[in-house]
């Protein structure tokens, strides 16, 4: 009888453990289960609202020209433009005027770096640099730092002694 | 201690109301009223203009007669301006118009208005990388204030006339090495002791109207990245917008779309008229 009685409390041990583990094994998968179940949803509901769409509820704006649009490249890959096509062609004879080459053909990164390997490309740049340098120079960076060196020249002292603006407790010690 | 009736409790029961509509919003039409306005009504879709060179006068007594020379050079180019349809065009189906709060024909007009308006200024804009030229440069976003004289210079140097206008893109204005920062009695100013009266106007206002001669216009149509950033400085002449039939809207019936047809169109062009009237102002983006 007790023996029996072992056997059976031993079977109910292991049969709630058994459960114990089934119901950890649910709620780790509780969460996943219910999220891509309800992504199944969205995405039914999705695909038929997709199927089922005529066109009576949109409106459409469409943009109509008789013409398209051109833009113009450099050879270093600026752009000008995009413009109406007799615009892109007087431009082109303009810029031609000036020894500017455009192309209607946007210049691949090929042979933008082929072209910054010439020493025409270097030559502009350094045209262009030395242009900015001397614009630059309009600028007020500077100014200041050499105004008061020249009042520190003329004053006998030095710039950081002009610099110096004394606080109030410094002031007559 | 009862359960209490919340907006909770009534989810079902509490509807959404739609409101009326907020449309997106677009640059306005800025360099059209700047430059020159032709109206081309008549025969013909290209309009040109051409140029005739000056003459010298002379201080002799057995003067040489002089040709009118139509010639051309790089001020001289002829200006031809080819006008075309530039249109939008929405198909409203009956159950949306029915179906919405707001009087949808009257959106759909009202956006067709202000693509139209759009690419018109975009044209416009686009124009300004093709004056031949350029005060600013594709290697600095900073602008400096030779730029803005230099500019000045070149307009009056070609005679030019009054008055001069600064279209730039807002980012090229307001920024930490925009325009702004000429007047901001920064290092780079213009002038290192005070604003100055530009200065008080941008600190004051957060715009100015005028700077070192030109009339300041923000113009968000102009595009800008680190590669593009070109606006303009240019007299009236530097520029013929032509337009052969402004915009029109018309509404047409179609019985098998369920839907009434929203056209609206208009018939214009744009060109360079005197390329030395324009100096284009290229800052790129720094990022």
């Amino acid at each position: 009888m007790a023996k029996t009685d072992e056997v059976k409390t031993q079977t109910q041990e292991q049969e709630i453990k058994n459960l114990r583990a089934k119901i950890a094994r649910l709620e780790a998968e509780k969460k996943p289960v219910m999220v891509n179940a309800l992504d199944g949803i969205m995405s039914e509901i999705k695909k038929i609202k997709q199927k089922g769409k005529g066109s009576p509820d949109t409106i459409n704006v469409v943009e109509r020209h008789d013409h398209k649009n051109i833009s113009l490249w450099t050879k270093w890959g600026k752009r000008i433009g995009p413009m109406h096509p007799d615009n892109a062609i007087q431009t082109l004879q303009r810029f031609a005027e000036i020894g500017i080459i455009l192309s209607a053909d946007r210049p691949t990164k090929a042979q933008l770096e082929a072209y910054k390997e010439t020493a025409e490309y270097k030559d502009m740049i350094a045209k262009e640099q030395k242009r900015r340098a001397i614009k630059n120079e309009s600028r007020k960076s500077g100014q200041m730092e050499k105004l008061t060196a020249e009042i520190a020249k003329l004053a006998g002292v030095s710039a950081a002694q002009i610099n110096h603006i004394l606080k109030p407790n410094e002031v007559g010690k | 201690m009862g359960s209490s009736t919340t907006t909770t409790t009534l989810t079902e029961c509490i509807p959404t109301i739609v409101a009326s509509a907020l449309l997106e919003l677009d640059e306005g039409n800025v360099v059209a009223p700047l430059v020159t306005d032709v109206d081309f009504t008549g025969a013909g879709i290209i309009h040109q203009t051409p140029f005739i060179k000056k003459l010298t006068a002379e201080t002799d007594d057995s003067l040489d007669a002089q040709a009118l020379d139509s010639t051309t050079n790089l001020e001289t180019s002829p200006s031809a301006a080819t006008v075309g349809v530039h249109g939008s065009y929405v198909c409203l189906k009956d159950i949306a118009n029915l179906g919405s709060v707001d009087d949808m024909a009257a959106v759909a007009g009202q956006l067709i208005g202000q693509s139209l308006v759009v690419r018109k200024d975009l044209d416009l804009v686009t124009l300004f990388t093709s004056f031949s030229t350029n005060q600013g440069s594709s290697t600095t976003a900073n602008m400096a204030p030779a730029d803005l004289y230099d500019a000045y210079g070149s307009l009056r140097e070609y005679f030019a006339p009054l008055p001069y206008h600064l279209v730039l893109h807002p980012q090229q204005i307001w920024n930490s090495y925009g325009l702004i920062v000429l007047f901001d009695n920064s290092s780079d100013a213009i002038q290192s002791q005070g604003l100055g009266t530009v200065g008080e106007d941008f600190a004051r206002y957060g715009y100015a109207g005028m700077v070192m001669g030109f009339n300041l216009w923000a113009d968000a149509n102009i595009s800008l990245d680190t590669a593009n950033g070109s606006g303009a400085a240019f007299s009236r002449g530097a520029i013929k917008n032509v337009r052969k039939r402004d915009l029109q809207i018309e509404i047409e019936r179609d019985s098998v779309e369920v839907a009434d047809k929203i056209v609206g169109n208009e018939i214009r062009g744009e060109a360079i008229l005197r390329n030395l009237h324009g100096n284009e102002m290229q800052f790129p983006s720094f990022s």
